[in-house]
This record gives C-alpha cells, structure tokens and sequence, in this order.
C-alpha cells in the first residue's frame, strides 16, 4: 500500500516536472534561437586569397566576444597573408575602431586557427576579412 | 618664321614629356595595411602589438574585476639594435584602453612637470578666479603601473637580413608589488 502511495506521489512529481519541462522547452528554446551571438559570420576574401574557412565558433568571456576561426591555406607553398575583423552590434552597426591587417604566416596547405576578442562589450557579431 | 614655330612647339612638348616623367606620383595609402617596405620596426607591427596587448589586457582579472583600475603608465624599455619611439606604442594602448572605460589613467612620470606647472600657474596667477583654481594635493595615486620591454635578434647574411622582435608587457599593482597581468607578443619578419 505504502509502495503504491510513494508511486503515486512520486508518479505526480514526475508528472510536475515533465509539464514544466514541456513548458520551459519552447521558452529555452526560442530563448537560444534569438541569441544574437555570431548570426552570421560573414567570410570575405579580398584578392581572391585562395584560402577555405574551415570551420569557426564564438562564446563570449567576461562581457566580451571571442571568436575562433579555422583557415585553410590552399597554396602549394609557404605564404604570408593578412586577415581583420570588423565588429557589430545587435543592430548590425560597426563598432569599436577599424582594426589593422595583420599578417598571419602559413606553411602550404597549413591549418591555423585564428583567434580574436572583440574590442568592445557591445560587439555580438563579426566579419572576417582575409587578403594576399 | 614656320620653323621657329615648330621649333617652340617640340620645345614646349619636351618639356611637358620631361615634367611629366620626372615627376614622382603621390598617393593616399591605407595606414591600417601591411607595411612591408623594410624588416625595421613599422606601423604593421606597432598595430598589432596595440591590438593584441589591448585585447589581452581587457580580458585580464584587473579589469574584469569592474573595479575600474586606476594606472599609470611607465615607459618601454626599448632592448633592441634600432630606435623605436616606444611612447608611441604605450600611448596607443593608453588611447584604447580609455576608450574602453574600464580603465582610468593618472598622469605618467614624463608629463608630471607639466601637470605641476599647470596647477602651479593656476595656483600663482591673479588672473585665476581662486575658487576654481585647481588645489595641490588633489591628483589621485595609481593603483598599478603599466610597464614593459621590446627586445630584438636579428641575424644577417649577405642574402638575408632576419629580424625577430618580442614585447612583453606588465601591470603590477603598486602597493604590495605583486605581477597582476603580463603578456608577451612577437614577430618575424625577413628580407631576402
């Protein structure tokens, strides 16, 4: 009889949790949809730098964006090459000051994962810009 | 008659080919693009010491901490063979960090004497109304000091000329000396 009471409580628990739980779902889930965070990524090659993103991921650490982006150099030989980020806000608008190119060296073929902290807290999205 | 015209014309003509010729064209370039035009230390390079040590910086304990870090900087000591106008790398994170507003700076030991020459006038002169002349005793004292090195190697041959620079930079909180922040850049850059 007890065994049948502590299934029943235990089996109206389980039924409260699971409501919660299907109603939370669709909040936490169209919370995460809306997450600004990097919607979009944008990858431009200037002087057609033969070069493929491989893969890329952002998180944001104490207030502040950080990206890391996988290029591969396409060449068949040792290259220097030159990268940037410009920085959005939610809006879309640019912020923080135009960043410089830096040079960035690949042995041929070579996979680099390129790592960058937006410059101010408000940045949410990036472009990454990658020349010869 | 017909000739001396002719003469004028091809003279003129030289002329204007001559100017042209000599004439060396000027243009407008991009001061944030790679600077390649010799392995000294360049813009290319001072950019990207800023911006790495800024980020770094921004992400240290210190500021994230939102206390507000209130430091002075002091120089860069300038360890390699070439001259390196080394406030021009420390004014630049200064410049980026304050826009950032989550540090503030104190006036640096090199611009002390102006700071104390300004009060003092203000403090001296008749032409002050006293009431809003600036008190001595007022300046705040920095919590940390900013301060770092630049050192080179450079190897040469006939052929090739190598050069590898490396900054380090550190915050040390000025009351019980301890290293809050420290981080370290380099580059490579050869001629052949």
């Amino acid at each position: 009889m007890s065994k049948l009471i502590m299934d029943r409580s235990s089996s109206r628990i389980f039924g409260f949790f699971k409501c919660m739980a299907l109603l939370l779902t669709p909040i936490m889930v169209v919370g995460c949809a809306s997450s600004p965070i990097c919607k979009n990524e944008l990858v431009t090659l200037i002087n057609d730098a033969d070069v493929r993103v491989t893969g890329s991921a952002c998180r944001v650490e104490n207030g502040y964006l950080r990206v890391d982006i996988d290029v591969q150099s396409k060449y068949r030989k040792e290259r220097s090459l030159a990268y940037r980020f410009d920085w959005f806000d939610k809006e879309g608008a640019l912020v923080g000051r135009e960043e410089a190119w830096k040079p960035i060296y690949f042995y041929k073929r070579e996979t680099k994962t390129i790592r960058a902290v937006a410059p101010v807290k408000e940045a949410v999205d990036f472009r990454f810009l990658f020349k010869e | 008659m017909t000739n001396r015209f002719s003469i004028m014309i091809i003279c003129s003509l030289s002329m204007i080919v001559c100017l042209g010729g000599c004439s060396k064209k000027i243009t407008y370039g991009d001061p944030k693009g790679i600077e390649t035009v010799t392995v000294e230390f360049g813009s290319t390079d001072l950019q990207k010491i800023v911006e790495e040590m800024t980020r770094s910086f921004l992400n240290s304990k210190v500021v994230t901490s939102g206390l507000g870090p209130i430091i002075t900087v002091q120089e860069v000591n300038n360890k390699t063979s070439e001259y390196i106008d080394t406030r021009m790398i420390t004014d630049s994170i200064r410049t980026q960090l304050s826009q950032s507003s989550v540090v503030r700076f104190v006036v640096d030991e090199v611009a002390m004497q102006e700071a104390i020459s300004e009060i003092e006038r203000q403090q001296n002169s008749e032409y002050y109304d006293q009431d809003t002349a600036t008190e001595k005793g007022r300046m705040v004292g920095a919590a940390y000091r900013l301060t770092g090195n630049i050192a080179s190697i450079v190897k040469q041959n006939s052929d090739t000329k190598d050069v590898y620079y490396k900054i380090n930079l550190q915050l040390w909180n000025v009351q019980n000396g301890l290293l809050e922040w420290s981080e370290e850049t380099e580059i490579r850059k050869s001629r052949s």
